[in-house]
């Protein structure tokens, strides 16, 4: 009987233990993440524009004012595209402790590093067909029949 | 020297009002527009079939495009627009691109009047053959 009642008042204690509090990380994920998004896609614009600008001005001999707007061009895009993903990408779960947060904030650097990848990636695959187009005036699709050169019909009236 | 001659149907205003436009603008390699029906144009065009249905471009040595292609190789032709024309003749794009200029031929009849053209002997409703 007595054993019985000491049980009876154990877990009363027990029960009248204040809940844990739950504290949301997803504010400071929020702010971590915006940081890290604008200063990474301003350290790789930059980087962009920097080397870029030279590799254009290479390409372009003939015209440094058209290289350096294609430079501009190319950098106010990748600044729109990567701000439009970091800001799209922003919501998420909530994260109720440290673990969760971390994966949270980890997981959408990931993605957002990985779309900087590609972009990066896309814009040396595009300055690589500028130099290439640049080298050659090659016309961009191939032929698709043949009819008489110029040379035979070079006198004819047009 | 890369030298390009665009045969255009001159009897289609809107293809006329297109290449008064396109002629005004900077190119970066010589560029000339000829009539499909000029004795130059019957001349060098023999050899294709067709010819005269639709836009046709082509090289001094004898390559030619036509239809969708041709569009794609007079953009590349002029300034500024070499790097666009290249971008748009990539894949995925290219499908896209040769799209928008075949509907573009197709339907030249009924664009004439928003360019202010006219289309005499219903040259602007010509089949196009290249589909």
């Amino acid at each position: 009987m007595a054993m019985k009642q000491v049980e009876h008042v154990q877990n009363k204690r027990v029960t009248a233990m204040p809940p844990t509090i739950q504290i949301d990380h997803t504010p400071h994920i929020y702010g971590v993440y915006a940081l890290a998004s604008v200063a990474l896609t301003v350290w790789l614009a930059r980087v962009l524009q920097k080397n870029g600008q030279v590799f254009l001005e290479r390409v372009f001999r003939d015209d440094a004012e058209f290289a350096a707007s294609v430079n501009r061009l190319l950098v106010v895009g990748f600044y729109l595209v990567n701000f439009g993903y970091a800001c799209l990408h922003l919501a998420g779960k909530p994260a109720y402790d440290m673990r969760t947060a971390i994966e949270l904030l980890s997981h959408k650097l990931g993605e957002l590093l990985m779309v900087l990848a590609a972009m990066h990636f896309g814009n040396l695959w595009l300055f690589n067909r500028i130099r290439k187009s640049a080298q050659n005036d090659a016309p961009p699709l191939p032929a698709s029949a043949r009819i008489a050169p110029a040379a035979r019909a070079e006198g004819a009236p047009a | 020297m890369d030298r390009y001659t665009v045969f255009y149907d001159d009897e289609c205003g809107a293809c006329a009002r297109i290449k008064a436009a396109l002629a005004a603008l900077p190119t970066h390699l010589p560029v000339r527009y000829v009539p499909l029906r000029s004795a130059e144009g019957q001349e060098r065009g023999r050899a294709l079939p067709r010819f005269g249905d639709d836009l046709v471009v082509a090289h001094d040595d004898g390559r030619a495009w036509v239809g969708p292609a041709a569009f794609v190789v007079v953009l590349s032709t002029l300034w500024g627009l070499r790097l666009l024309s290249w971008v748009l003749a990539e894949e995925p794009l290219r499908p896209l691109t040769l799209g928008f200029f075949s509907w573009l031929s197709d339907n030249r009849g009924r664009l004439a009047p928003l360019l202010g053209a006219r289309c005499e002997h219903g040259a602007c409703s010509l089949p196009h053959p290249y589909r």
